[in-house]
């Protein structure tokens, strides 16, 4: 089984690509889920099982920080990894979000090695699992 | 003018669209001179706030933006909408400031507005460009200004 993706940011175009990174990177996008903000991912994450939770910072609505506030008050919800994929880089904005429980750090722009590298050491070998299995029907 | 921003400025730019988009801008000069060669050029403004900060406004030539999106998406422009054009150019100016702000604020003393698009109508009245870059032939223009007040607004948040 590949492992359950949702990406939580604001702009619809920085959705698609990283969903087409992530198929780059190995990962079976068909269980992949997509939120424009914290609060409607909050919504997805109540019906549905995820893995693995990429997230913007800077969002209407809902920002990262504030998202990632919510997802530590749910003794279930912290527990799913959270990749911060973000322009942000303020020293003190980055650790606070380490402090609500991100995972790891990547800087827009990115090099679809780096998402894939994170991935294998955040999901480890729940990632390369799905990873073996997506390349077999994979058209990369 | 900022003109500490400009070599930053190269840098940042040079490394969005080179890892996002697969392009390689080079820098014109003298860049007073580089002319867009048409008379409405898609333009973005992004804001540093805080002490010390400014404006930065990117002028995309039409065949540039249009290269940018398609580069970005990995799809033919003729399949997108206006959306995900407006989308492209917003994230890649947002990726530039952000870029632009670890280099010459590391400290995190300022922070950044959202992109916006200006209409051609909100631009100002064009001054000398600070930065001008070739992008496989498509020209891109670079205007960086003292504080002033936000007056592109493109209905987006």
């Amino acid at each position: 089984m590949g492992a359950r993706v949702l990406i939580v940011e604001d702009s619809l175009v920085m959705r698609s690509v990283l969903k087409k990174v992530l198929k780059m990177a190995g990962m079976d996008v068909s269980r992949y889920f997509e939120a424009a903000n914290g609060k409607d991912a909050l919504e997805i994450l109540n019906k549905e099982w995820i893995d693995v939770i990429f997230t913007d910072m800077h969002m209407p609505v809902m920002d990262g920080l504030e998202f990632l506030g919510e997802l530590n008050r749910d003794d279930l919800l912290k527990r799913i990894p959270v990749i911060l994929v973000t322009t942000e880089g303020r020293p003190e904005i980055i650790r606070k979000a380490v402090a609500l429980g991100a995972a790891a750090h990547i800087r827009k722009p990115f090099q679809p090695e780096t998402i894939r590298r994170i991935l294998e050491k955040t999901l480890g070998k729940e990632y390369e699992r799905g990873m073996d299995q997506t390349l077999e029907g994979s058209d990369f | 003018m900022r003109e500490e921003w400009i070599k930053p400025l190269k840098e940042a730019i040079s490394e969005v669209l080179e890892t996002m988009c697969f392009l390689c801008p080079v820098p014109v000069e003298p860049h007073e001179t580089f002319n867009l060669d048409e008379e409405d050029p898609v333009s973005t403004e992004i804001h540093f706030r805080g002490s010390g900060g400014g404006t930065l406004r990117i002028e995309f030539s039409k065949g540039l933006a249009s290269l940018i999106v398609e580069s970005f998406l990995g799809e033919d422009h003729s399949q997108m909408d206006d959306e995900q054009r407006r989308d492209t150019l917003r994230e890649i100016t947002n990726m530039i400031g952000g870029n632009l702000l670890q280099r010459i604020d590391p400290g995190g003393r300022l922070t950044l507005s959202v992109p916006s698009l200006c209409p051609p109508s909100a631009v100002p009245t064009r001054g000398r460009p600070q930065l001008a870059m070739d992008v496989e032939g498509h020209a891109l223009r670079v205007f960086v200004e003292e504080p002033r007040e936000e007056h592109c607004h493109d209905g987006e948040s």
